[in-house]
């Protein structure tokens, strides 16, 4: 589908396409209600509720006052209702904003201005300088008379330095006066949101030039919310308006993530359900059966002879609604209130600001910070994730010389500046191509001074290191270079410039020599992108000894590459590269095709290597981190031998006689099959042995694996703790994200760049570095931190808090619903199974809203272990990552304790307040104090540090409890007015909750205290060393082999099997993780007969180090 | 691995400082930190077993203070359903109960066992019935009973609301089934004062029965249910019908009819003189007239005392069982090499 843009036409196009509207809101003022309203209930457990509370409607079945189903509820949806119109009514400000912005538009030859949302498609606009573009814009006029225009895209892709943009080469040279008559046709395709393509065509109409079909690039357009800069004015056609536009299209609310707990509450939440349903029958036939037997002979209760049809289902229903509050109403406000404070607990935390930019933490996704608790593995990026990003030119190889050898820095090399000054062709020629080989932009500031303004930092670097050896590149002035050397002007015009793409590898520039005339190619790229194509008759054998040198050293390096055109190969050469780019279908690879035709015959000059530091902290995170039982990959776009030292140097592989470094590689599919098969063999059989065994792949054979092997490698990628994938494109890290996360592995992406935003949403969390490379990553992540090293204290600390806390919270409030449904059950057996509630409608509500939502509140507060703790003993993680503290066997404990409690307050209080004392309020008031109490003991007694806070909300809601049913007590009307001053004064009242009370909790505590001494699980051995200053002996090394699937027969496994997960985890007993993660041993040597010399492993790369 | 600094457990790392941030300290700020300093309590042996002897040599005493206490109270309970009902009714109950022109005197004789002291409370007791049924609990109008025939929603008395046209006051199936068997009491051949007055709770009395509500259309539908009430007696003075109308959450209980506000001798005999009117032969249920003295826990009640001298022998148990385990087997804290998860350490 392509669509047809007639500029300056008003009528033809002005109903076609929308108008410039831009609308992100969700609702109107009108369908807010209803839409809102069909969203929630979109959601199982608000439609559960919603019948519940229409049931509670039927007085004949409604146990207690419909009010305290309808109150919690209406507030609920009032609250998650607030919030949704709130942020919507923000949307609509900021889009009436933008709507409403006055912009110069031509009108019937007319430049007027109107309102930023009357703009059609085809409609002419004008800009000045640091105006914002209302839509997006095929250029066709600028104040700079070579027809170029800056402009900033900060807020689309989150990249701070201008970028050029020129208008096409049909509109070069019109008039300011003519352009407002230019009429003409703008063929493109229909929207879509990729911010990279632009693939139309345009004719101008006469009498504006002839008829020839001027090719349009995305170097063409200026979209919509880039700023105009350092250009007085420019001009163009809309061609996309209003949510048409690219960053409309790529507009779009990401898929909600849920986490593992999420996932596990909802799961119990069905079981409860269940559970309830289970009840509800029986208790209802039972009740039927009494009914029918007992209830006739019971005169007093006046049971007609024939009741209605449904009189079946009056029991049953009764019930449902008596055991509805099984399900806690409150778990879910509760829930979103404590990961609210989880993510400001984030934002808040000083140990996470980056000092060097004040950055703080920020938490984005306020709903997943347990997940951090539970990753398993980790993803990252290199560039700017790993390392600083801060690129600075190290060393170089010119000709077969090495500089900066001795030093390390070859600026300061003798040798080098010796060379500079002596004017060595080869040299100066090399120093030509780092200074203009590029697309920088040179800007003067007001002193003088040459500012750089780069799109990768590795231009930026080699410009700059240029510079400094006196190679000053200075001016750009449309497609003139001007670089001084020495204090001689030298110009050159640029002819074409052969873009970088992440496929080719290199970019190339063609040009004129503007001193001699002579047309040169300039290239550079990467090492195998740039020595292939190297003249013939050229030894390349010093620059793939440099290259790999280099590599072994850190750094990442580059080839330099030049040759002269003759005028008749650049002027043939020249109309391919006019066609392939007017293109519309496969631009890019015919491009690239054609690019290719020019890029051999090489003369390489030399290698230039750049360094990039490691951030601070590097090394001890990742081994924090892989103590705790993650596995890192790492994913780069770099090349494998740096890949691997930067790998060496922060630990994330270990060196030879510890670690083994598989690879797997091939330039054909069946190569990369056998290598895939050898490493997986090799994998099997050394899983057992206390070895880092990682494999490597680069990004060529990852699209073989990927598209043809994909349960090998799976099967690979789950036998491997580490693994780093180099060469990789943005898509394939993402789908290597896929694979972790189709085997049901707990993923952490995290990257910097733009080239990880992909992955980042991919992955089960995505954290964003917030660094150099823009803000794209971090805008995208759910999470963004400014240095590396504080992944370790979000994920040690934050997140094994966050899921710790969900876990008691979570299971707590099950508990107290179940604790007080149990005793309606049970006080059901003793009314004659009809269905009367013993509690009153107030004690029911205010129970699940204050009486016990308020302590467990404060349990966001707690802290099982001190931070110091789990960052020295990280292993410690693994309770979260297995699940240990929230399955269904830890909830069978929670329900078992809720059981027994119901019992003992039961019991205790139907016996205690028997014959004379039975008054229905009475009882049902002494029975509801020992809910309360024992809810607090329970809490008490699972509350790991006390704060000020937890004492104020557990004793203070102990007392808040009596003060509301005083209140109560004390107004006439209310139905239980005088009760709980009557309670309060009989010494058996107070006997009874100190017999409930120690009947419920002694059990519970030698239970505790039995497990914490006898039976430790790993958190309790660090409790007792933290706070009784016992010895604590090294938790240790656990040899971290968590593959729980190699026990079972890997080779079974397929790419939709999920992760084989013992779903009891046999918790607080058996705590040891290699018992269930550990694998049956093979003999080590094993391997060391395999080895062959086809499988390079780290023996050679270190030799050559 | 580092060993040194593990036992620390102050709160509080070293918080760097950060230029342009102000109020370092402060209860919010440490909020903010999660470094509020907390409290972390610790499970050691001897304070858990500290706990449970504490616990066991409270709740000993204390259960046998409440044994003493109960046993201390003097109950005279008589069943007299099945005594009442004349021999040729025996076999048909229902018939004795429901034909009106059968006399439903009756007498019995009650042993002191020991002296009682005054005031000694008169209960009647039902057992298997169910005054917490869903259908009779709610069938009643707290309104009407305070403010008359003004307010006339008489919908939660389902199903008597009305009887012929008229709504009923009081409605509901508990007033209409009021208790209506009377007791008299002699000892030897005086009268055994009983006092009716101030047996129902003061503040129903003024406060959920009204003083100018009285009884209208009641009993008077073709159903009978209970006792009838005097029609020129408020509302508020009907005690014995405040008393039935708290209604009872078990299925066995007592109700107060009145005081005797004189002492018993202990041998003393008692004869009771009662209208057996009430049915409960219809439903198995059984009636009992209960004579006892109070305590400061009530009435008699062995429940605390047994329940308490169980948990406190519990606690004992508990306590001397962990003691055993400690000294057999005491447990270095902090110590993780019996763990598992270190036993591969030593391999690195």
């Amino acid at each position: 589908m392509k669509r047809y843009v007639y500029i300056n036409d008003d009528e033809s196009s002005h109903d076609l396409y929308c108008d410039n509207r831009i609308s992100n809101r969700k609702y109107t003022v009108l369908n807010f209600i209803p839409k809102n309203l069909w969203e929630q209930f979109s959601r199982f457990m608000n439609q559960y509720f919603l019948l519940i509370a229409c049931l509670q409607l039927w007085s004949l079945i409604t146990p207690v006052n419909p009010a305290s189903t309808w109150g919690p509820l209406i507030f609920i949806f009032a609250v998650s209702a607030t919030k949704e119109a709130w942020d919507d009514y923000h949307r609509y400000l900021s889009d009436k904003k933008a709507n409403e912005k006055e912009v110069w538009v031509v009108k019937n030859g007319i430049k007027k201005l109107i309102q930023a949302q009357d703009i059609h498609v085809g409609n002419i606009v004008w800009l000045r300088e640091n105006d914002e573009v209302p839509c997006d814009l095929v250029l066709i006029g600028s104040s700079d008379p070579q027809g170029l225009c800056y402009i900033e895209t900060a807020a689309m892709d989150g990249e701070t330095d201008l970028k050029t943009r020129v208008i096409p080469s049909a509109c070069m040279g019109i008039d300011v006066e003519l352009l407002h008559k230019i009429k003409g046709v703008i063929e493109c395709p229909t929207p879509d949101k990729d911010i990279r393509r632009f693939d139309a065509n345009m004719r101008l109409f006469p009498p504006f030039i002839d008829n020839d079909i001027c090719p349009l690039t995305i170097k063409n357009t200026v979209l919509q919310s880039c700023y105009l800069r350092n250009t007085e004015w420019a001009c163009g056609v809309a061609v996309y308006t209003g949510n048409e536009t690219k960053l409309g299209m790529s507009r779009g609310i990401p898929e909600p993530k849920l986490t593992a707990m999420d996932a596990m509450i909802d799961k119990l939440t069905g079981a409860i359900f269940v559970f309830q349903i289970v009840v509800v029958m029986v208790l209802g036939i039972a009740g039927n059966v009494w009914k029918d037997t007992e209830a006739k002979k019971q005169w007093y209760v006046l049971y007609p002879d024939k009741g209605p049809w449904y009189e079946l289902l009056i029991i049953p229903l009764r019930f449902e609604l008596l055991c509805s509050i099984m399900i806690p109403i409150s778990i879910k406000v509760s829930l979103d209130l404590v990961k609210g404070l989880y993510a400001k607990f984030i934002d808040w935390d000083d140990q996470m600001v980056d000092l060097e930019t004040s950055t703080p933490s920020n938490a984005t996704n306020t709903a997943i910070s347990e997940d951090l608790g539970q990753v398993e593995y980790i993803l990252t990026d290199k560039t700017g994730t790993l390392t600083e990003n801060k690129m600075i030119f190290r060393r170089c190889c010119i000709s077969g010389i090495f500089y900066g050898n001795e030093n390390g820095d070859a600026l300061k090399d003798v040798e080098l500046l010796h060379a500079v000054s002596s004017g060595s062709p080869d040299v100066v020629q090399f120093l030509t191509i780092m200074a203009i080989c590029n697309t920088v932009i040179p800007t003067q500031s007001k002193t003088g001074d040459i500012l750089y303004k780069a799109q990768s930092q590795d231009e930026d670097a080699l410009v700059q290191a240029a510079a400094r050896l006196h190679m000053v590149f200075f001016n750009k002035s449309g497609n003139i270079l001007e670089v001084k050397f020495n204090n001689l002007i030298l110009q050159y015009e640029v002819l074409e410039t052969l873009e970088f793409t992440s496929d080719r590898k290199r970019m190339s520039l063609v040009l004129k020599d503007c001193q001699n005339g002579k047309i040169l190619l300039l290239s550079k790229g990467a090492d195998e992108a740039i020595l292939p194509y190297a003249r013939t008759g050229q030894q390349t054998r010093n620059f793939v000894e440099a290259v790999e040198q280099y590599a072994h050293l850190g750094l990442r390096t580059l080839c330099l590459a030049w040759r002269e055109l003759r005028e008749d190969e650049y002027r043939e050469w020249s109309l391919m590269f006019k066609e392939a780019n007017s293109t519309l279908v496969d631009r890019e690879w015919r491009v690239a095709e054609v690019c290719q035709r020019i890029e051999h015959n090489l003369e390489v000059l030399g290698v230039t290597a750049i360094e990039d530091r490691l951030q601070d902290g590097v090394p001890e995170t990742i081994e924090t981190l892989r103590k705790a039982g993650i596995n890192f990959w790492m994913l780069t776009g770099d090349k494998q031998n740096t890949a691997i030292q930067i790998a060496l140097s922060c630990n994330f592989i270990s060196p030879e006689p510890k670690g083994q470094l598989l690879s797997i590689d091939g330039k054909t599919e069946d190569e990369v099959r056998r290598s895939l098969e050898r490493v997986l063999l090799t994998m099997r059989i050394t899983t057992s042995e206390p070895k880092d065994v990682a494999f490597v792949i680069d990004g060529w054979a990852l699209d073989f694996a990927l598209n043809h092997y994909r349960k090998a490698f799976t099967e690979l990628a789950i036998l491997s703790r580490t693994a780093i994938c180099c060469r990789v494109t943005p898509s394939q890290k993402a789908q290597l994200v896929q694979i972790l996360k189709s085997c049901d592995y707990r993923t952490l992406a995290i990257g910097d760049g733009g080239n990880d935003v992909r992955m980042i949403q991919q992955a089960d969390i995505g954290v964003g570095i917030s660094g150099r490379e823009g803000l794209q990553a971090a805008r995208a992540a759910d999470y963004s931190i400014g240095k590396f090293r504080f992944l370790k204290r979000l994920i040690l600390v934050h997140g094994r808090y966050s899921y710790n806390r969900t876990a008691f919270l979570s299971q707590y409030s099950f508990y107290k619903s179940l604790l007080i449904c149990f005793i309606q059950i049970f006080f059901s057996f003793i009314s004659g199974v009809s269905g009367t509630s013993l509690f009153n409608s107030v004690s029911l509500m205010a129970y699940n809203v204050f009486y016990t939502s308020v302590p467990v509140l404060v349990s966001v507060l707690d802290k099982d272990l001190s931070e110091e703790t789990v960052i020295q003993h990280p292993q410690i993680l693994f309770y979260c990552q297995a699940g240990r503290l929230l399955n269904p066997s830890t909830f069978a404990g929670w329900f078992g304790r809720s059981l027994f409690h119901a019992i003992v307050v039961f019991l205790i209080s139907i016996h205690a307040y028997a014959y004379d004392k039975s008054e229905m309020e009475e009882v049902s008031m002494v029975a509801l104090s020992g809910c309360i109490w024992l809810q607090a003991f329970v809490v008490a007694m699972e509350t790991n540090s006390f704060t000020i806070l937890q004492h104020l909300a557990i004793w203070g809601n102990l007392a808040g409890f009596y003060a509301i049913n005083w209140i109560f007590s004390a107004l006439p009307a209310s139905g239980m007015y005088t009760i709980m001053f009557r309670l309060c004064r009989q010494p058996s009242y107070w006997i009874s909750i100190f017999l409930m009370t120690a009947a419920g909790m002694t059990p519970i505590l030698a239970i505790k205290y039995f497990r914490f001494t006898y039976r430790p699980s790993k958190i309790n051995t660090l409790q007792q060393a933290e706070r009784l200053g016992g010895p604590i002996v090294s938790l240790g090394t656990i040899e971290p082999q968590p593959r729980p699937l190699i026990e079972k027969d890997v080779s079974t496994l397929s790419i939709t099997q999920p992760k084989i997960r013992n779903p009891v985890y046999e918790p607080l007993l058996s705590d040891s993780p290699n018992a269930t993660r550990r694998s049956a041993g093979t003999p080590f040597d094993f391997f060391q007969s395999q080895s062959r010399s086809s499988l390079p492993n780290y023996s050679r790369n270190c030799k050559d180090n | 691995m580092d060993l040194d600094s593990g036992s620390s457990s102050t709160v509080g790392a070293g918080v760097q400082a950060i230029p342009g941030h102000p109020a370092r300290r402060g209860a919010l700020y440490q909020f903010k930190q999660q470094n509020l300093p907390a409290c972390k309590p610790v499970l050691t042996p001897a304070t858990v077993i500290a706990t449970f002897l504490l616990m066991g040599l409270i709740f000993i005493p204390l259960g046998l203070v409440t044994l003493r206490t109960s046993n201390s109270v003097v109950e005279i309970v008589d069943r007299y359903d099945i005594e009442c009902v004349p021999e040729e009714y025996r076999s048909n109950k229902l018939l004795y109960i429901t034909d009106d022109s059968i006399s439903k005197n009756c007498s019995r004789f009650l042993k002191v066992p020991k002296s009682m002291r005054a005031p000694i409370y008169v209960y009647y007791q039902l057992d298997n019935y169910y005054q917490n049924h869903r259908r009779y609990v709610k069938s009643r109008n707290d309104k009407q009973l305070l403010h008359g025939l003004g307010d006339n929603s008489t919908s939660t008395c389902k199903p008597l609301e009305f009887s012929g046209d008229l709504p009923i006051v009081p409605c509901g199936l508990i007033a209409w089934s009021l208790f209506n068997d009377t007791f008299k009491f002699s000892s030897g051949s005086s009268e055994l004062k009983v006092n009716r007055k101030n047996i129902a709770w003061k503040s129903d009395r003024d406060h959920k029965f009204g003083k100018d509500v009285y009884p209208f259309n009641f009993q008077n539908g073709p159903l009978i249910g209970g006792a009838k009430l005097d029609p020129n007696t408020p509302l508020s003075d009907q005690e014995d019908l405040i008393v039935w109308m708290r209604t009872a959450a078990l299925p066995s209980f007592r109700k107060l009819y009145g005081r005797i506000e004189e002492d018993l001798d202990a041998d003393d005999v008692i004869v009771v003189q009662l209208m057996n009117n009430y049915n409960t032969y219809s439903f198995g249920g059984k009636k009992k007239l209960v004579l006892s003295t109070s305590s400061w826990l009530g009435g008699k009640n062995d429940f605390f005392g047994v329940a308490s001298l169980f948990i406190g022998a519990f606690c004992m148990l508990i306590s001397i069982v962990f003691l055993l385990l400690h000294v057999k087997n005491p447990r270095p804290y902090g110590d993780a090499t019996y763990t598992s998860w270190n036993k591969k350490s030593s391999s690195s």
